[in-house]
Order: structure tokens, then sequence, then C-alpha cells
């Protein structure tokens, strides 16, 4: 495993694997600003196993694990000299729902293990609202509320299925004013992150305290987060699937399942979701 | 071969009217893995193979980009 010290190599290395095959199977779909700020961080490196390439974004106590491969089988072997490392790997795979996907067998034959699944909710057409900023106890996120946001989130959503933004991420969306929040009696009691991108918002997380649930403090802050979306047409999300409360509140509000899955691999047995 | 890739963006995202945006990205109608079932839509509809490194956002921001990269990946208008 090395070190990778431009977005260049990632090029490089993947018309390598493209140099010897016309259909290349992949994961990795990181655009240049989002390598180019993992390689500053110190955080991606490489590994190329076979004729395919591997990337590893280190996160925490884990990796999550990258691939550009020329086939499934030379992917599947990469992937069984990766599975027994003492390193804890994890790798998402974005599929349809009800389509055929052979890459997910290719990594349960080859010693990974699905640690959990994530589903992709939509909501077409903006619920409606006013149009001013945050009112109320709800408010923009400001920069010293970084380390807290961070500390919640870690405590609360899980590492590996859920892509815990680091603080540095953090700071840097409290400045694109993505963070909104309720404070209650010295606490974060419940927080909304989201991105807005042209015609779609991305609602990353939304989290209330359970010391603080019941208190209308969800629904004054996703109030909020339609209010700021107002210009968005389409609304997504993620959840695991095994979060049914949560699932059933976002139907509430609209949203419905959409047709895309995240499978959530981890190379760890031990470690498989709910053990 | 325009009118084709409209009804093909359409069919994947029917909420949005591409005909009227400047940068499909950048206005938040096409997303990553909306990117992945468009490149699957436009290899099956025009019997190519679009290539890995090609698969780049630039790439499908507008009509014009998507058309230059059927017509380099091989696609017949």
């Amino acid at each position: 495993m090395i070190p990778v010290e431009s977005p260049r190599f990632v090029l490089e290395r993947t018309d390598a694997v493209k140099s010897v095959s016309r259909s290349v199977e992949t994961n990795f779909y990181a655009g240049k600003d989002v390598v180019e700020s993992w390689i500053r961080e110190g955080s991606l490196f490489h590994e190329e196993i076979g004729l395919s390439s591997f990337f590893f974004r280190k996160d925490a106590d884990f990796f999550h694990l990258s691939y550009v491969s020329p086939s499934l089988a030379d992917l599947g072997g990469g992937l069984a000299a990766l599975a027994g490392r003492p390193e804890i790997l994890t790798a998402d795979i974005v599929t349809k729902t009800a389509a055929e996907t052979p890459v997910l067998d290719v990594f349960a034959k080859s010693g990974f293990h699905v640690y959990n699944s994530l589903v992709r909710l939509c909501r077409t057409g903006n619920p409606g609202g006013g149009d001013q900023g945050p009112s109320g106890d709800v408010r923009f996120a400001a920069a010293a509320d970084a380390g807290r946001i961070h500390e919640v989130l870690d405590r609360n959503f899980d590492r590996y299925a859920e892509q815990i933004p680091s603080t540095g991420e953090i700071t840097v969306d409290i400045g694109r004013e993505r963070f909104l929040l309720v404070d209650k009696d010295g606490a974060i009691a419940g927080l909304v992150h989201f991105e807005l991108t042209g015609l779609t918002s991305h609602l990353r997380r939304w989290f209330v305290d359970p010391r603080f649930r019941g208190q209308q403090v969800g629904s004054r802050l996703l109030r909020q987060y339609f209010s700021l979306s107002r210009k968005a047409k389409r609304f997504i999300l993620w959840v695991l699937r095994t979060n049914d409360n949560a699932i059933g509140k976002y139907l509430h509000y609209g949203y419905s399942v959409d047709d895309l899955t995240d499978t959530i691999f981890i190379n760890k047995e031990n470690m498989r979701y709910g053990r | 071969m325009e009118d084709k890739i409209l009804s093909i963006l359409s069919g994947i995202r029917p909420e949005f009217d591409f005909a009227r945006s400047a940068d499909f990205v950048e206005d938040g109608m096409l997303d990553s893995f909306d990117i992945a079932a468009l490149v699957v839509e436009l290899d099956e509809t025009y019997a190519i193979s679009i290539d890995g490194v090609d698969i780049v956002p630039e790439n499908f921001a507008s009509l014009g980009a998507i058309k230059n990269l059927l017509v380099k990946n091989g696609a017949q208008p």
C-alpha cells in the first residue's frame, strides 16, 4: 500500500486497467476535487494486485476500499488477497435494487461479508414553506460547532456504513451553510446536514438526540431544511435498510423508496452489523 | 441525435426539463448514479461501449457534451 500523491496517478492507474480491457469494473466515482482533498490529508493509498488497482481511503480505524478492475475474475482475485489483511476494509457497491448484480457475488465469494445496506429514498416536488432562513431555535451551525457536531455524528451514526465526515469536512460544510442546529440545555438537541445542488437537495443526515424527542425538534429542523431547499425539485437521501423508524418518518414526509441500493461489505466476519 | 438523448434523459429524470438547462450537473439534474444509468442507456441505444475514462461529469453536462461523447465512442447519428 503506497500513498497516492497526485490525482494524475489515479488517472494513470485507471488508464492502465483500461489498456487491458475495454470494459472496466469500478466503484471509484470520486471527483477530482474530492481526490485532491484526500491526497492533501494524506488519507489515500494505492495497491496493485493482479491487473486491478485498489484505492484505500483512511477513515477513523478503517479504510474505504475502491477498485478499478479489468474483469470480475481479476477483481475477485484481488479481493481474496485483501480479505485476510489485518486492516478493517469496507467497500460500498451501489446497484439497482432489482437488477442482477454479479459484483456482489464476487465480494461474497472472496472473503468479504455484507455489513449492511442503504436504500435511496426520493421525493419529487417541493413541499412548500417559507422563503426565510433559519428562524426560532433553528440556526445555521458556526465553525466553533464543528467538533461538537463530529462527536454527535460519531456517537450516533454507523461509521462503517454512513460515512461520517471528518471535523475538517464538517467545517467546510458549515462554511457553506449546510448544517442546521437546535441547541437545548447546552447540547445539540438536533441537526440537519444537507447539500443543495441546483434542483436537487440531498439530505445527508437528520438527527434528534433521544433526550429531546417528542418536542418537535426534528420537524422544525426538517421544515427549515425544506424551506432552504425551496428551489429544489428533487429530494434524495440514503438510509440504513434496517432503520425502519427513520424510513417510516421519511415516508411520512413524502419520500418513497428509489431503485438504488448501496451494499456495504466488510472483511471482518465478526464485525458484521448487529454482531 | 439530440432528440433521442433528450428522451433518454427524461426517462431517467422525468421531473426535470433538460432542454432548458445549460449544465445538467451544476443544476443538480444528474448525479453520479444518474450518470451511471445514463451510460447504460446510451450504450444500449447506440450499441457502443463508452470508455470508462470518459465517464466524468463534464462529458454529461449538456446535450452537446453528450453528443460529442457518443460520436467519440463510435455512435452513429
